[in-house]
C-alpha cells in the first residue's frame, strides 16, 4: 500500500517537474506518445505486410499484363498466359501429383501422428521421454538430410524413385508435426473430464469416441491444414525423392532455373496463390467454429500447435 | 498445465489407459521412424564414410571429411552460409519482435485476422515466393523502379545473384516462423507485470530488457529451430536468387549429389550442416537458460 502511495507521489511529482500549467502537459505527452506508438505501429504494419504480400500481388499484376518480359509498364489485359498455363501438360501433371501426394499423406499422417501423440501424453512406460524426443526428430533434423539419406537409401535397396517415395518420405516428416499439435491439444485437455466419464461408468472406447475425439477434432483439422500445406509447399525433401516424377514445386524450380516460358509460371502461380488464400480461409471458418463449440481458442490452437 | 495436474490428485499423470497397449500405440509410427528416417540417416552417414558413388559402395575412408574441411574452397562456403544466415536471422528477430509485441499486446480486435494473415504466409507456396523476389530485385523490378524514379540512384543497381538478396528471401520467407512463436511466447507475459514495472518508474527499454526478452526467450528458441535450420538446407534460395555470389553449403550438396555423383562428399557435407544446426541449437538453449538464471 505505501509502496504504491509513494509511486503515485512520484509520479505527480514527476508530472510537475515539467512546468506549471502540469495537468494539459501530462495529457499533451501521453496523447503525444500514443500518436507516436500508433504511428510506429501502422508504418510496422503496412512494411510487414508489404514483405509478406507484395511480391505475390505482383504477380498478379504481371500475370494479367500483355507483355512476354518482365515489365511495369501495363500493356493491356490478357488471359492467354492463364490459357496456356492451363494448356500446359507438365504443369497440370506436376499440379495433379502434388495434390495426390499432399491428399494421400495427409489422412495417413493423421493417424500415425494422433497413435503417437496418445501414446508419448497417455500412457506411462520406462523411456517414455526418449520415444517421444526420437519421434520428434524428423521436425528437428535439416530437411536435407532427410532427402539425400533417402536418396542414398532407396537407391542402395533398388527402390526406384517415384511418387510413392515422395509420399513416404513426407508421411516421416509430416507425422511429427501432427504429433506436436495433437499432444499439445491432449495436454490441454481437462484430465479430471476423463476421470469423470470413466466414473460415471463410460468405457474406454467411449470415453475415446464421446469425450477425446470431439476435442481434438480442432487440433486434428488444424494438423492436417499444416500437414497437407506442408506436402503441397515442401521442395528440399520432394526434389531429391521425386526422381524423373513431376511435383509442382520441382516444376517451378527447373522453369526458374532454366528461365523460359516465365509468363505461364506468373499465371499460374497466382491461380496456386489465389487457391491456397480460399483454402486457408475456409478451413479456418469450420475450424474456428468446431473451435467455439468444443470451448477453445482458435489462437492456442494456430499458434500454441507447432511451436508448443 | 503441471500445476493442474498436481492439483487434481485422483488423476494420476498418464495412466487413464494403462501401460501393456503403450507398445500397441506406439508400434507403427516408431516403425515408420526406423524404416523411412533413422537407416536413410544410419546409411547416409556410411556413405559419408566411405568411397561410394552413384554407381555402388567403396571402402571405409576419411577422405570425404579430410576434403569437405580441408579444402579452402569449402571453407569459404561455409563461411558464406553462416553469415548469410546469421544475417538472414538477425533482421528475421529485429522484424519479428515488434510485430510480435504489437500482435500480442496491442492488436486488439485485428489480433485474430492478423494471425490468419501470417499463418496464411506460412501456406503460400515458397517456390513462388521465390520467383516473385526474383521479378522484384530485378533489374528492371521494383526496387529498381522506385530507386531511380526517387532519384537516388541513376543507374540500376545489381541486387539479384548476390548475398544480398539471398538475406532478403530467407528473411523475408520465414517471418511468420518468427512472429508466432513470439507471439505465443509474449501472450504468457503477465500484463500486470508490465503494469507494474511501468508504474514504478521503468522505461521502455528496461521492460523490454527486464521483462519481455527473457519471458519471451523461449518463443526465439523455437524459432531458432524452426527456421535457421531449414536456412542451411535451403538450396532453392541460392539458385534462384543467389547465383554465383550467394552461394551456400545446400548448393554444394545439391551438386555434389546431383551433377558430380561425388555422394561420399555430398553426403560429408551434409553431416557439417547437421553439426552446424545442432551447435546452434544446443547454443541457443545454453543462452537461454544462462539468462533465465541471471534475471
Amino acid at each position: 500500500m505505501k509502496q504504491a502511495e509513494a509511486v503515485a507521489a512520484g509520479r505527480t511529482v514527476r508530472g510537475s517537474r515539467s512546468g506549471s500549467r502540469s495537468v494539459p502537459k501530462v495529457v499533451w505527452t501521453i496523447r503525444r506518445r500514443e500518436l507516436v506508438t500508433n504511428a510506429a505501429s501502422a508504418v510496422l504494419l503496412l512494411a510487414g505486410s508489404l514483405i509478406l504480400f507484395g511480391p505475390f500481388l505482383l504477380l498478379a499484376f504481371l500475370s494479367f499484363n500483355d507483355s512476354q518480359i518482365m515489365s511495369f509498364r501495363f500493356d493491356g489485359l490478357t488471359l492467354r498466359f492463364y490459357q496456356e498455363a492451363l494448356a500446359d501438360e507438365a504443369m497440370r501433371e506436376s499440379l495433379r501429383n502434388s495434390l495426390i501426394v499432399a491428399g494421400l499423406t495427409t489422412p495417413i499422417c493423421l493417424v500415425l501422428g494422433t497413435l503417437s501423440a496418445f501414446g508419448v501424453a497417455r500412457f506411462t512406460f520406462r523411456g517414455r521421454g526418449g520415444v517421444a524426443a526420437a519421434l520428434a526428430l524428423p521436425l528437428v533434423v535439416p530437411s536435407l538430410l532427410v532427402g539425400v539419406g533417402a536418396l542414398v537409401t532407396f537407391s542402395k535397396v533398388d527402390v526406384p524413385l517415384s511418387l510413392t517415395t515422395v509420399g513416404l518420405m513426407h508421411i516421416v516428416v509430416g507425422f511429427p508435426l501432427v504429433m506436436a499439435i495433437v499432444t499439445a491439444a491432449l495436454y490441454r485437455f481437462d484430465r479430471s473430464l476423463e476421470e469423470a466419464a470413466l466414473d460415471l461408468g463410460a468405457t474406454r472406447r467411449e470415453l475415446l469416441w464421446y469425450v477425446l475425439l470431439p476435442y481434438l477434432v480442432p487440433a486434428l483439422a488444424a494438423a492436417a491444414i499444416f500437414v497437407f500445406g506442408w506436402s503441397f509447399n515442401s521442395f528440399t525433401v520432394t526434389f531429391f525423392t521425386v526422381g524423373s516424377e513431376r511435383m509442382f514445386t520441382v516444376w517451378v524450380f527447373s522453369r526458374l532455373r532454366q528461365g523460359t516460358n516465365l509468363p505461364l509460371v506468373n499465371a499460374i502461380s497466382t491461380l496456386v496463390t489465389a487457391g491456397t488464400v480460399v483454402v486457408v480461409y475456409i478451413a479456418y471458418s469450420l475450424l474456428r467454429r468446431s473451435a467455439v463449440r468444443s470451448g477453445q481458442d482458435v489462437r492456442t490452437l494456430v499458434a500454441g500447435g507447432p511451436a508448443q | 498445465m503441471s500445476a493442474t495436474d498436481a492439483g487434481a490428485p485422483r488423476v494420476r499423470s498418464g495412466t487413464t489407459f494403462g501401460r501393456r497397449s503403450a507398445a500397441a500405440v506406439l508400434a507403427s509410427p516408431v516403425l515408420t521412424l526406423l524404416v523411412l528416417f533413422a537407416a536413410p540417416l544410419a546409411y547416409l552417414t556410411w556413405v559419408s564414410f566411405s568411397e561410394a558413388d552413384i554407381t555402388g559402395d567403396g571402402s571405409f575412408t576419411f577422405d570425404n571429411y579430410a576434403e569437405v574441411l580441408g579444402e579452402p574452397i569449402y571453407r569459404s562456403v561455409f563461411l558464406d552460409t553462416i553469415v548469410i544466415s546469421f544475417t538472414a536471422m538477425a533482421i528475421l528477430f529485429v522484424i519479428a519482435f515488434p510485430l510480435a509485441a504489437f500482435l500480442a499486446f496491442r492488436a486488439g480486435k485485428w489480433e485474430i485476422p492478423m494471425l490468419l494473415a501470417l499463418v496464411l504466409t506460412d501456406e503460400l507456396n515458397p517456390l513462388i515466393r521465390l520467383y516473385a523476389w526474383q521479378i522484384v530485385m530485378n533489374k528492371e523490378g521494383v526496387i529498381n523502379k522506385v530507386l531511380q524514379g526517387l532519384g537516388i540512384v541513376d543507374e540500376p543497381i545489381t541486387l539479384l545473384f548476390t548475398k544480398t538478396a539471398v538475406v532478403v528471401v530467407l528473411a523475408t520467407g520465414s517471418l511468420a516462423f518468427v512472429v508466432i512463436p513470439i507471439y505465443a511466447a509474449l501472450k504468457t507475459v503477465n500484463r500486470n507485470l508490465i503494469e507494474a514495472a511501468r508504474d514504478l518508474g521503468a522505461s521502455w527499454v528496461t521492460i523490454l530488457r527486464e521483462i519481455l526478452l527473457p519471458l519471451s526467450a523461449a518463443g526465439f528458441i523455437a524459432a531458432i529451430i524452426i527456421v535457421f535450420v531449414p536456412m542451411l538446407s535451403d538450396f532453392a534460395s541460392p539458385a534462384v536468387v543467389g547465383g554465383r555470389e550467394g552461394y551456400m553449403i545446400a548448393s554444394l550438396i545439391e551438386e555434389e549429389f546431383n551433377a558430380r555423383g561425388n555422394w561420399g562428399v555430398g553426403s560429408a557435407l551434409s553431416f557439417v550442416i547437421l553439426a552446424i544446426s545442432g551447435v546452434m541449437v544446443w547454443v541457443s538453449i545454453r543462452i537461454s537458460k544462462v539468462g533465465r538464471l541471471g534475471s
